[in-house]
């Protein structure tokens, strides 16, 4: 690494730490009550450098902090506002796209990512495939809770793909491991029993029902719990799909016990 | 990036540089494949060892291992310097950093015309013990590839033994790739040549890593291959030639389960066919 090289990230980890400082500090502005000092303070270091991610409860901050103090929205909105500025410039940090969804969310507009994603892939170098597919991954439980199915159809392709690389991913580190101090097998095995569903739902909900077979098949050939079968049947009612309930309570029947299969009636009062 | 007009200058001279060497190894071994087609071993031998720099490699149109065997066969005398130049670029290939893949190629052929089939093996092995694996794993591996069909035949299974986890990855990852592509495409369209390609690479490929699986007793990674192989494909003829290892690597397990994903995926017409097929090859 040449000198140049050391400085330029000596101080870009000096202006991250510096953030973190400041927003640690306009945290505890905001549970103290002093929302104007706050607000000043979150203003100036949300420089798109810090993100969603870390243990600032960012999201939760911000949002108390527009409710207490309404100043804050308008402060808020145009923050996020340079964010996607930045954005259409070019710049797809991370760290930019985490903090702007973060004040979207405090902002209680859980839908403008979808939108300013659709104007921002008008562009020539638009968002790349992972941070698309992060946004809208994110939202992803609000919108199926809103059973907005219609605004996913545009990213189903990509969240499909994805679902299915982390499925092999998990396939094969079971099957064909790689020798590492850490087994990621649990890891990759709850992310797949948490997305799959959700995936599964999607399909149905777009009427894509031999898609939302498959993924239903591939669930269930890495897991039949009474859990997993929760989920698809929570799924597969919310998407209104009565036919594919009727599957999913065959497969449970012969699958789980009689007291989880009962448990399963009586909840989903069936 | 920026480039100046310096920049873009070194690198048009050195494509010009690159072509041009091709160009002359090119010539140079058709001249030394006319040479012995006239009987003039010698000078042809010549030729072949000075031209053999890593320009050309087994991709070009130039049948390289064809004519190297010609040149063996009639002359076995050339056996001794064409040994010797394939130990020089294996010297140079263990030194490394060296990812020209043509160069590679080109030991990988002369190997082939010696008849040194598990020289690749040999490197690999050395790179391992020698803590330079990475240097050429990708490269080494994929040459191995090409062998895999002879070290079955020779039931060399052992040899392969240390290599079957990464080449299962590989092949479930392809598998995965393709899959993705067909139900939720985000590339291109998946044309009929990606899908002539898929189909061969996973019927070729495919049952050799199913064998190689049973041979070393790793029933269940063998039963996943199989069961992408019978995804993807699906045929009579591919659940007779996965009954077929099975049976010829007395397998009765995997035997059985081939036969009984056999009955649930093909109509009853089929699956009887497949049957007799089945008592024809006993």
């Amino acid at each position: 690494m040449t000198d140049k090289e050391e400085e330029r990230i000596r101080k870009a980890v000096q202006r991250i730490s510096g953030n973190i400082g400041d927003l640690n500090e306009a945290r505890q502005l905001v549970e103290s009550g002093e929302f104007e000092k706050a607000l000043s303070l979150y203003m100036q270091s949300l420089k798109g450098s810090v993100g969603g991610l870390s243990d600032l409860n960012l999201k939760a901050c911000l949002e108390k902090l527009v409710q207490e103090y309404p100043p804050a929205r308008e402060a808020f909105e145009k923050k996020r506002d340079q964010h996607e500025s930045e954005m259409l410039k070019g710049r797809q940090s991370r760290w930019l796209i985490e903090e702007w969804t973060e004040i979207n969310k405090a902002l209680g507009e859980d839908y403008r990512e979808l939108e300013f994603l659709q104007r921002l892939q008008q562009k020539p170098n638009g968002l790349d495939d992972f941070n698309a597919y992060q946004t809208i991954r994110t939202n992803l439980p609000k919108y199926l809770q809103d059973q907005r199915y219609d605004v996913l159809e545009p990213y189903l392709n990509r969240l499909g793909s994805m679902f299915l690389s982390h499925y092999s991913n998990y396939e094969i580190e079971v099957y064909f491991p790689q020798i590492t101090s850490e087994d990621p097998t649990s890891f990759l095995l709850e992310e797949v029993l948490q997305e799959g569903p959700m995936i599964y739902e999607v399909c149905l909900g777009l009427q894509k029902i031999s898609l939302a077979e498959r993924i239903a098949q591939k669930i269930f050939a890495v897991s039949k719990t009474n859990e997993t079968y929760r989920s698809m049947l929570t799924a597969a009612r919310r998407a209104g799909h009565d036919e594919q309930i009727k599957i999913l309570l065959n497969d449970a029947k012969k699958s789980l016990s009689k007291v989880e299969f009962e448990g399963i009636r009586k909840d989903f009062k069936i | 990036m920026t480039t100046t007009d310096d920049d873009s200058k070194t690198t048009v001279e050195q494509n010009e540089q690159v072509a041009d060497g091709l160009r002359k190894s090119k010539d140079m071994l058709s001249k030394a494949k006319a040479l012995v087609d006239e009987g003039k071993f010698e000078e042809g031998l010549v030729l072949f060892t000075s031209a053999l720099d890593g320009n050309v490699g087994y991709a070009s149109r130039f049948n390289l291992r064809i004519a190297l065997s010609e040149l063996l066969n009639k002359n076995p005398a050339a056996r001794e310097p064409l040994s010797l130049k394939r130990n020089q670029m294996e010297t140079m290939l263990k030194e490394g950093p060296l990812n020209r893949r043509a160069f590679e190629e080109e030991w990988m052929e002369l190997n082939f015309a010696l008849g040194d089939d598990y020289q690749e093996i040999e490197l690999l092995k050395f790179l391992h013990e020698n803590n330079q694996k990475s240097k050429h794993q990708v490269t080494i591996l994929n040459l191995i590839k090409i062998n895999f069909g002879k070290y079955l035949r020779d039931k060399r299974y052992k040899i392969l033994e240390p290599h079957f986890d990464y080449l299962g990855r590989m092949f479930i990852g392809y598998q995965s790739f393709i899959e993705a592509q067909k139900l939720f495409p985000t590339i291109d369209r998946f044309s009929d040549h990606d899908d002539h390609s898929y189909r061969t690479i996973t019927e070729e490929e495919g049952t050799l890593l199913f064998e190689l699986g049973l041979a070393l007793g790793k029933i269940e990674q063998a039963k996943l291959v199989a069961r992408k192989i019978i995804d993807g494909l699906g045929s009579r003829a591919i659940f007779l030639k996965l009954l077929a290892i099975a049976r010829r690597i007395n397998q009765n397990d995997a035997y059985s389960f081939i036969l009984s994903e056999a009955k649930s995926n093909l109509s009853i017409a089929d699956f009887n066919i497949l049957q007799s097929e089945l008592s024809a090859i006993n």
